[in-house]
């Protein structure tokens, strides 16, 4: 049973050079890869379908491979490979390893293995997922604690068996079962809704109603959801926390870009009540606000940092529009970005030390770029792959969530904080302003 | 493809044992197959353009960019890179899929925007030739005015429609007017709705100077949510950028 079978010296050569040319990271894989937290390529893994113990209904297998799959397509470090169709006996192994065939596993590309068993205990589904290393023919033990399941919802067990595995090969911390917000559009023109969704794309949840324009969404406290809603002709601060919907700021003329910071329970946002786009701070229930910026210029898009002393915003001032920063009570406002005429929607890594931004380039595309407090260096994260926009950080740093036009619509994508790794996590184009859960 | 399996057909006439053989033979022609130009590939990312043709006002970036990526294919095909020539064709197919969805969806505010593109042209021709008329009439609207990119300053040729949409509101005193800004559809979002509150309150300030009552008037910032024209075109940025009256 065991006895290697490789496939044809010829039809695997290919694959041999590869493995000798690349960079040997994915190799090292299993070992040491927490001292560099990105791998230099992307590790090829396979992920067969989940096996039903005892009976239980196979379709759930192929949903639990399903979401496995899509998980680590999403993982970013990872390089889902094509089931194996040559040797059709792999998708039915055990979990053991003795029951692994390793070089059949190797031989259709893979060098990490994800396989699931599934068997149902009285109302409720339960997942045993586990992890291989193909290259040394045995089993990664991860360190967690898989969650129970409730009922069929194998979901939370998935998520966190995805984020030991990234734990496993990056040191950081995985974004399974987190949410974003953001606005989808059915199309141009049309309603605009705010919406949460999983990291991974699924359960698309609509918060705001009617068939008006709701945008500009932002975590507030307590999993509170601001958004800016046009339901009374005009655009008002609206809090929505569980079935409730209350109107925190409806001042003539905007109400918009409301900024919550944890730190200090205050919101920024900006206001034209004074004939002109201005950003102020007031608590979160409305009260105690304070104007912040005075001059007869936009400004406009209030980020914190993440100790909440300093508020990084955009302002077309000097004659373009351009990346600023304030103390937290207005003072001390100075440039942050000086190159090219537009450059907007500053997000303030959690971590601190780095401003996301959108610009407008010399060929008139729009890009993220990164700004780096420390140095003033500025990089950039995308390039020549339609329009990147609205870039919002992930609660440890690593990852940014954005929209891109490059697959056509305006779909939501994510990638490591250096740009190296992009992926979608929509389908469906419509979407935009993302931000990404505490 | 069809040669091969016309070859298996015939081989299959002549004996069991040189089917076999000829098999053998498919299935090298096959494999060979698979590093050579994609044709049906690209033939299928043709087809698909073809039938998304009629997209192409109503989803112009889209369709462009099909275009552009299907050339791209056509010419990676030729310099002999099949893989990205294969990649590239069928990037092209999705798009020009992507063109036609967004079209079919873009219908009925394509033809308001080419009906509006109609209205701008024909209006360009009244002002040139009608520059002495003066009549105000009872069935007179406010005129929409537009703005350069990312400016909110009111240039000369929408000042003239101003002083015309004062004029009306200074004869017609009981009515209360909505200024509605709007940007075009490039940028961010909020920024997009700062700017486009700006160009309406410059249009507010203007209005005042000539003598309207500034209670009379209120400001909204639509940013780039409310297009009046849908394509991606330079003329259809044009028309998004403006400030609309609504009277009530």
């Amino acid at each position: 049973m065991s006895k290697r079978h490789r496939a044809p010296a010829l039809l695997l050569a290919p694959l041999f050079f590869l493995l000798l040319a690349g960079p040997t990271a994915p190799m090292a894989g299993a070992q040491e890869i927490v001292v560099n937290p990105l791998p230099a390529q992307r590790i090829p893994i396979a992920v067969a379908d989940g096996i039903g113990r005892d009976g239980a209904d196979a379709q759930v297998g192929v949903e639990i491979g399903r979401t496995l799959r899509r998980c680590f397509e999403i993982a970013l470090i990872f390089e889902v490979t094509a089931p194996p169709t040559f040797l059709p006996g792999l998708a039915q192994e055990g979990l053991a390893v003795g029951e692994t065939n390793f070089d059949g596993w190797f031989n259709s590309g893979a060098e990490v293995l994800v396989k699931a068993a599934y068997v149902r205990d009285g109302a409720n589904l339960r997942l045993d997922l586990r992890l291989y290393d193909v290259l040394k023919n045995q089993e990664i033990k991860l360190s967690y604690t898989p969650p129970a399941t409730s009922g069929d919802n194998f979901k939370p067990a998935v998520y966190a068996f995805a984020n030991a595995v990234i734990k496993h090969f990056t040191g950081n911390d995985g974004f399974f079962g987190q949410q974003i917000l953001a606005v989808r559009k059915s199309k141009r023109g049309g309603a605009a809704h705010v919406v949460s969704l999983y990291t991974d794309g699924t359960g698309i949840t609509q918060i705001s109603s009617g068939s008006g324009i709701n945008i500009l969404p932002a975590w507030g406290p307590n999993g509170a959801i601001l958004y800016t809603s046009y339901d009374r002709d005009n655009p008002d601060l609206i809090m929505a926390s569980g079935s409730e919907r209350k109107t925190l700021s409806s001042h003539s003329g905007l109400n918009t870009g409301a900024a919550y910071c944890p730190g200090n329970g205050r919101i920024a946002l900006t206001l034209s009540k004074d004939d002109n786009a201005e950003i102020y701070t007031m608590k979160a229930d409305g009260s105690d606000l304070r104007r912040l910026t005075d001059n007869s210029w936009i400004d406009t898009s209030p980020a914190w940092s993440p100790d909440c002393s300093r508020i990084a915003f955009v302002s077309n001032r000097g004659g373009s529009a351009q990346i600023y920063v304030m103390n937290a009570d207005g003072s001390g406002a100075r440039a942050l970005t000086t190159a090219g005429r537009y450059n907007t929607s500053p997000a303030w890594s959690r971590k601190g030390g780095k401003i996301a931004f959108t610009a407008r380039d010399e060929y008139n595309s729009f890009d993220l770029f990164v700004l780096d407090l420390e140095t003033g260096n500025v990089e950039r994260l995308t390039q020549d792959q339609g329009n990147n926009e609205e870039a919002s950080w992930s609660p440890d740093g690593n990852y940014l969530v954005f929209t891109s036009t490059r697959d056509g619509g305006s779909r939501l994508f994510i990638m490591t904080a250096d740009g190296r790794y992009q992926a979608p996590i929509t389908d469906a184009g419509g979407f935009e302003t993302p931000a990404w859960s505490w | 493809m069809s040669h091969v399996f016309s070859l298996i057909y015939s081989l299959r006439l002549l004996s069991r044992r040189r089917f076999a053989f000829g098999l053998a033979i498919a299935l090298t022609l096959a494999i060979s197959a698979c590093g050579g130009p994609p044709t049906e590939a690209l033939d299928a990312a043709e087809k698909s353009l073809l039938s998304a043709a009629w997209s192409e006002d109503c989803a112009t970036e889209t369709y462009n960019s099909a275009q552009r990526m299907l050339r791209e294919a056509q010419e990676a095909a030729a310099a002999g890179r099949h893989d990205e020539a294969k990649r590239k064709a069928e990037a092209a197919q999705r798009l020009a899929e992507q063109a036609k969805l967004d079209a079919e969806l873009n219908a009925e505010e394509c033809e308001r925007r080419k009906n509006a593109l109609r209205a701008v042209e024909a209006r360009t021709e009244t002002v040139v030739h009608n520059v002495t008329a003066t009549n105000e009439t009872e069935t007179f609207s406010l005129e929409t005015i537009y703005f350069d990119f990312d400016e909110s300053s009111i240039n000369e040729g929408s000042r003239r429609t101003l002083d015309q949409n004062a004029r009306w509101l200074l004869n017609n005193q009981t009515q209360k007017v909505r200024i509605e800004g709007h940007t075009d559809a490039r940028g961010t979002a909020e920024y997009n709705i700062a700017l486009s509150q700006r160009r309406g309150e410059s249009v507010k300030r203007y209005l005042q100077t000539l003598g309207v009552d500034a209670p009379r008037m209120t400001v909204v910032g639509y940013g780039k949510e409310r297009p009046a024209a849908f394509g991606d075109r330079e003329q259809d940025h044009a028309l998004n950028r403006r400030a609309e009256f609504k009277t009530h």
